[in-house]
């Protein structure tokens, strides 16, 4: 979970949204209780990364913005795909 | 000669330089004059240091074009051992330069080139940052950071634009956009800016998503930018954080559920520092007083977020949603002059009339608890305020004001210590402190010697410091430096390792100036026998006037036997004066040891120069004992003996 510094009281989960090149298009925060969003990622246990630099398949994020109600499988290879990038 | 009565004993002389009272009323242990010479391991009196240079030369960047006006001693987080000195002189633009542990100087990529380069600059680390409070064509504090001398916080941008993208059923709904912009570094936010004016949209209903474009970029190494968002323009929400480098964000979100992300910050909590002339750092607040801008405050200090309190630009953002300032009679005790401090937890705020008392009070709403010192006594600078310590070792703040040296001590308070030096100093005739000078006084506090260092500039003409005082901190006294000579002109002085120091000596600090005469000169003080610049000089103490047949009769003196430490083929020479300059005769000694090991010796001063009696019948007799003239010579004196005899009374 993440803290907001300005706003102590509440925990966040962070999420990446990917543009169609496979890159990090933007980082997010919603409040921990609240539903993940259909198209993106979430990579609050990945902890605090410069998660912009990374880039994934294309093909990836092609099954994942297809996948409207996010149920498939896609999400947990895209998140090994981050943390391995992350390593790499 | 025959022997005398009397034995007159002049052993301590460490009361020091008096040249205010009459000579003969002076203190038995106080001089009537000490000239380049101080109290160091002796109570009769050390002949000072020399001035050594020290290279100027860059290994990329540079040279220095004008005289050095700024120097600053900065250690970062390595410690000691990679302690930086730097400089920068009154060239236009000033060129400035940093040395890294004793290396060739190196010009640090500014961000703003400074644009004034005789205004005195003030500087201070705080969070592994060097902020250096300099004069630029930009209203921003700056701080180097390890790479750049960089703006501190991050300026906000103009509003971003929105409109309609794509095609589908966005929902039509107002809603409000506006940016920040950011530092990150591993995914962790450093730095961000104050919001951008804010932008309304209520999408087509036939789009995607609304578009949102950032503004133009600030070019102050941001790295990326917050998209916010709200529903009543009043509470916003960080709904996005996107790399500088991509221009647009797509907001396909419900507006309700922008509440789900992060509330934005208040307005007012990354707060831009002004362009402070005055800095210092008070454990992890930043402190700034009084601005380059002159429409801004004169006499406000403002404080920097606690470090630690969100961790992101802490000591480089002010924020106004909280008490973050406190005004110093604005329109009254004259202009600001400087920050000193901290000593016992307390800082101190000055201006040319006053002296302030700043106690921590622990409360992050009311962090500081003003006291007026004094309505009268402020400081000329803070550049002429020094820290250092009294004679028990407790903290101690040495500063020149505009009616002499004062120190401070909290078991004392105020003090007023310059007695001994007012005949120059509060000279109101033609030799005063020159107050329109570029630099009117400095000081620094010499740990090593306990030794406060004064310098003023005097006369007309002199656009510098030119005159050099050095304060014993043990015994209380004053020696001086004569106008121009040496370390006396002087135009930037810092505490700096000794050249060549290794590892084992980093903490030695000693005295580095810039001489104001010569073009990027920096020197080494107390490091040889002579000076940089001027060569040789002539050290000596003048003793008060004593009276070999006390008051009311007259007296005669035989020849003086000296004990000092010995030194090979060093001449000291006493010249005798009687009566104020009616009769003068010499006596002179050579300090070069009889035999090996033989450390002080006892030498009868009947050498070339004379022996220094004085036969007849005089009331008043002065030794002026040191060098002849300029000489490369290094001596310390203990106790000079002088047989005296009492003669007929001076009236019937």
């Amino acid at each position: 979970m993440i803290r907001d510094p300005h706003d102590k009281d509440r925990l966040f989960r962070q999420y990446v949204r990917f543009a169609a090149d496979g890159s990090v298009a933007s980082v997010h925060e919603y409040e921990a209780s609240a539903p993940a969003p259909a198209d993106a990622v979430e990579v609050t246990d990945l902890g605090r990364q410069d998660f912009h630099a990374l880039k994934v398949t294309p093909e990836l994020v092609e099954k994942l913005h297809a996948d409207v109600r996010g149920e498939s499988d896609v999400k947990a290879d895209l998140t090994a795909a981050l943390a391995e990038a992350l390593q790499g | 000669m025959s022997d005398k009565e009397g034995r007159l004993v002049i052993a301590d002389l460490r009361g020091g330089r008096n040249a205010v009272d009459p000579p003969w009323l002076i203190k038995d242990n106080e001089v009537a004059d000490a000239v380049n010479v101080d109290y160091w391991h002796s109570r009769f009196g050390h002949k000072r240091g020399g001035t050594t240079a020290i290279a100027t030369t860059f290994s990329a960047g540079g040279p220095f074009t004008g005289r050095i006006y700024n120097l600053f001693r900065y250690v970062p987080a390595a410690g000691a051992l990679s302690a930086e000195l730097w400089a920068s002189d009154n060239a236009s633009p000033p060129v400035w330069g940093r040395s890294v542990a004793g290396a060739q100087f190196v010009a640090p990529t500014l961000k703003d080139a400074g644009t004034n380069g005789t205004t005195p600059n003030t500087a201070t680390t705080i969070n592994n940052n060097l902020f250096v409070a300099y004069v630029s064509a930009v209203a921003r504090m700056h701080c180097w950071d390890g790479s750049t001398v960089r703006r501190t916080g991050l300026a906000a941008t103009g509003a971003p634009t929105v409109a309609n993208t794509g095609s589908g059923s966005y929902a039509a709904t107002l809603r409000y956009y506006r940016m920040r912009s950011t530092v990150q570094a591993a995914g962790v936010t450093l730095l961000r800016s104050e919001p951008s004016a804010s932008v309304s949209i209520t999408p087509s209903g036939s789009g995607a998503a609304a578009r949102v474009t950032k503004a133009t970029a600030i070019n102050e190494g941001e790295t990326h930018w917050e998209v916010e968002a709200s529903t009543d323009n009043v509470t916003f929400y960080r709904i996005a954080t996107v790399p500088i480098a991509t221009a647009t964000y797509d907001d396909s979100a419900v507006v309700t559920s922008y509440n789900l992300s992060p509330l934005s910050a208040l307005t007012g909590v990354y707060t831009l520092q002004k362009p402070y002339k005055f800095v210092a750092a008070d454990q992890n607040r930043f402190l700034g007083f009084g601005s380059n801008t002159s429409t801004d405050k004169q006499a406000r200090l403002e404080m920097s977020a606690v470090i630690g309190s969100s961790d992101i630009g802490d000591a480089e953002r002010v924020d106004t949603t909280t008490n973050y300032y406190i005004d110093f009679d604005e329109a009254d005790g004259g202009l600001a002059t400087g920050l000193a401090g901290p000593i016992y937890g307390t800082f101190f705020v000055f201006k040319q009339r006053q002296m302030w008392q700043l106690i921590a009070t622990g409360n992050t709403d009311q962090p500081y608890q003003q006291k007026k010192i004094s309505g009268s006594v402020g400081a000329i600078h803070q550049l002429a305020c020094a820290i250092g310590e009294d004679e028990n070792g407790n903290p101690a703040l040495y500063f020149m004001s505009y009616r002499g040296p004062y120190r401070w001590t909290i078991d004392k308070g105020l003090q007023y210590i310059g007695r001994g030096i007012e005949d120059i100093i509060l000279d109101q005739t033609t030799s005063g402190i020159h107050w329109t000078s570029d630099i009117v006084s400095r000081a620094v506090y010499y740990a090593d010697k306990r030794q406060a260092w004064f310098w003023i500039s005097t006369g007309v003409g002199d656009l510098r410091c030119n005159q050099m005082f050095i304060y014993d901190v043990i015994g209380g006294g004053w020696s001086r430096v004569p106008k121009s000579i040496g370390p006396a002109r002087m135009s930037a002085v810092v505490m700096y390792a000794h050249a060549n120091d290794t590892v084992n000596y980093v903490e030695t600090l000693k005295p580095f100036i810039a001489r104001s005469v010569n073009v990027g000169l920096l020197a080494e003080c107390d490091d040889s026998t002579t000076d940089v610049d001027t060569g040789d000089f002539q050290a000596y103490v003048t003793t008060k006037a004593y009276e070999p047949g006390g008051p009311g009769f007259y007296g005669s003196t035989g020849t003086p036997t000296l004990l000092a430490a010995a030194a090979s083929g060093v001449t000291i020479t006493d010249t005798v004066v009687a009566d104020f300059g009616l009769q003068t005769t010499g006596a002179s000694a050579v300090l070069t040891a009889t035999a090996a090991g033989e450390t002080r010796v006892m030498r009868q001063m009947n050498g070339t120069a004379g022996d220094g009696g004085i036969a007849g019948n005089v009331g008043f007799v002065q030794h002026q004992i040191g060098d002849a003239s300029a000489l490369p010579a290094a001596w310390t004196l203990d106790r000079l003996i002088v047989p005296f005899a009492k003669n007929q009374g001076t009236s019937r």
